[in-house]
Order: structure tokens, then C-alpha cells, then sequence
């Protein structure tokens, strides 16, 4: 049985080498790295049931807690990877991944606000957006998504209103 | 294409991807990373080697399975063990809870489901005292504690 220290130490290690691969733009080795960090991390804590299952080392509450913060920090760095990817459905799994475990992972909410705005879902993408303003109201990076969200509904109501146009031009719906 | 997975304690094991793919968190991950090469294995730290193989017999029994809807209305029920699943329950507890925490590290729904379901069953109809005894549970409480949380919960006992 791997000892606690030991997992812990690899987990750590395993998330680093996925944020160097991150920087490097070596986006499908750094999702090799964080999930294999996330092996190691999950499962980790079996505090709940050590006086019943044998041979569990117990995992003190200091480990608790880092795992426990460790796992949201690395699928949101997994969601970053996944929209640099462009790889959007998998950008949103990721992070709701991290927003599951803590629904006050700014960052999280923030690229799957990002993630949904590519794929065009722009009323989900808002609704993270806001999230992410009243957990941080002093960081601009959210209203300037917002603005986004607004030019791009005044672009759609335009586009489709000139398809109209066209439309009774063409005496499409004078027939 | 197979899947070599290695367990705690350094065991490997190959299985097909549709059997890996049971769990969602193996399933996940080769999602994202593709299909790379068949010699390295999947490390699972989390879980050894005898809980692993059992985990598998699990896994490739209910490889063809419907994925499993959550239906937040339908009552949920321990009485519905199919008879398979029961004699692959029929394990000493310490297993019994293993598997437990391997299939919620693993995200195996269906075999969570199953070991819960086992452990309600163990459960079911019996006083505090044989709980007490089937669990190996340590009574920590006063008498005056005891009979408070006896009297709180009064409305809930089986008569």
C-alpha cells in the first residue's frame, strides 16, 4: 500500500508537470499530467471509513484539506487546456468538475463562462459570468465577458432581423 | 484496443476499453488524452490488487449494461439485488467496504449503488445493539446521550 506521504508527493509533483506542459503549449501532455494527478488524489482521503476497512492508513486533516483544494485548482487548469485545445464540451465537463467540489472557483466559473460562449450558449455562459462578479465584483475580466455576451445578442437580433428583411424582399412571405 | 491498469500494490491488469470505460473516472481520462500506447498502465493508487480484480469481475459482468439514469422520483429500493449481484456481494465486510470506496474513487455508479444497497441490507431490522455488533462499533455515548438521541429519533423506528 502506497503510504499517504508518498501519493500526496506525486499528486503535488504531477500537477506541476501539467502547469509546465500548460505554459510550454503542450496541451495534451499537460491533461496527461493532471489526470494522472487526479488518480492520485482522488480516493485519497478514506478518513470516513478507516475504523472499518483494514489497512487504511489514516489521512490527517492537513492532507485532507490540500487534497481537498488540490482537486477544483487542477480541473480548472484542465478546462484552461481544453479551450487553448479548443476543445470546448470537454472545457465545460472540467470545470463544473472543480465547480462540483467548490462552487466559488472563480477561475473555474470564469472558463466555463468562456467555454459556453464558444459553444453559443450564451445565456450559461452569462449566468457564470455574473457568478463569477459577485464573487469577485473588483476583477474586470467578467464585465468585459458580459459586454461580449450583450455586442454578440445586438449582432444576432441585427443578422436576424436583415434575414427578414431579405425574406420580404424576396416576397417570401407576401405568398 | 486494451487498457493496462496498475493497481496499489504494483499488480497489472489488461482489459478492454469497454470494460475500463465502466469507470468514469478511467473513461474520462481517455476521453481527453486519447488512445496512447497500450504499454503504459493506468496507475489506480488508490486501490489494490485484490479489490482491482474483483472490481473487473464487476466491470465486465455489466460491460453491456444501459448507462444508469438517476431518477430523482423513483423510490430507491435494496430489495432489487439481481442474484449475480448478490453472490458477488457475498464477501467478508472488510471487502465489502473496500469495494465501497473503490467504486466511489473510481466513479462506478452501479457497483457503489450495489455495495450501499448490501450494507443497507445488513442494516435493515436490526436493534442498535446488533448494529452495534455487526459494525464493531465502540458505543461512545453517555446513557443520558443515548436516550436522547433514542427519544429524538423515536418516530422513525420500525413497530
Amino acid at each position: 500500500m502506497a503510504a499517504v506521504a508518498d501519493k500526496l508527493g506525486k499528486a503535488r509533483a504531477l500537477k506541476e508537470q501539467g502547469n509546465e506542459a500548460l505554459k510550454a503549449g503542450e496541451y495534451t501532455r499537460a491533461m496527461q499530467h493532471y489526470h494522472q494527478c487526479l488518480l492520485y488524489a482522488k480516493g485519497m482521503d478514506n478518513s470516513a471509513m478507516s475504523t472499518i476497512v483494514p489497512n487504511t492508513e489514516p489521512v490527517t486533516p492537513e492532507v485532507a484539506q490540500e487534497i481537498k483544494a488540490l482537486i477544483p485548482v487542477v480541473y480548472s487548469n484542465m478546462a484552461l487546456c481544453q479551450i487553448k485545445a479548443k476543445k470546448f464540451e470537454r472545457a465545460v465537463w472540467a470545470a463544473g468538475e472543480a465547480i462540483k467540489v467548490d462552487d466559488k472557483a472563480v477561475k473555474a466559473l470564469f472558463r466555463r463562462g468562456q467555454a459556453y460562449f464558444e459553444l453559443k450558449e450564451l445565456d450559461l455562459a452569462e449566468a457564470d459570468f455574473k457568478k463569477c462578479v459577485e464573487i469577485d465584483p473588483k476583477d474586470p475580466g467578467p464585465p468585459r465577458e458580459l459586454h461580449r455576451i450583450r455586442q454578440r445578442h445586438k449582432e444576432l437580433e441585427a443578422k436576424s432581423r436583415e434575414e427578414l428583411k431579405g425574406m420580404f424582399a424576396r416576397g417570401g412571405l407576401t405568398a | 484496443m486494451s487498457v493496462k491498469l496498475s493497481s496499489s500494490d504494483g499488480q497489472e491488469f489488461t482489459v478492454s476499453k469497454e470494460v475500463s470505460s465502466q469507470s468514469i473516472l478511467i473513461k474520462n481520462m481517455l476521453e481527453d488524452i486519447g488512445d496512447t500506447d497500450e504499454a503504459t498502465a493506468i496507475p489506480l493508487p488508490n486501490v489494490s490488487g485484490t479489490i482491482l480484480a474483483k472490481v473487473i469481475e464487476y466491470a465486465t459482468h455489466h460491460k453491456d449494461d444501459p448507462p444508469i439514469v438517476e431518477d430523482e422520483n423513483k423510490p430507491k429500493s435494496s430489495d432489487d439485488i439481481e442474484d449475480w449481484d448478490r453472490e458477488y456481494m457475498n464477501v467478508d465486510q472488510g471487502t465489502l467496504f473496500e469495494l465501497i470506496l473503490a467504486a466511489n474513487y473510481l466513479d462506478m455508479k452501479g457497483l457503489l449503488d450495489l455495495g450501499c444497497k448490501t450494507v443497507a441490507n445488513m442494516i435493515k431490522g436490526k436493534s442498535v445493539e446488533e448494529i452495534r455488533k455487526t459494525f464493531n462499533i465502540v458505543n461512545d455515548f453517555t446513557p443520558e446521550e443515548e436516550e436522547q438521541i433514542r427519544k429524538e429519533n423515536e418516530w422513525c423506528e420500525d413497530r
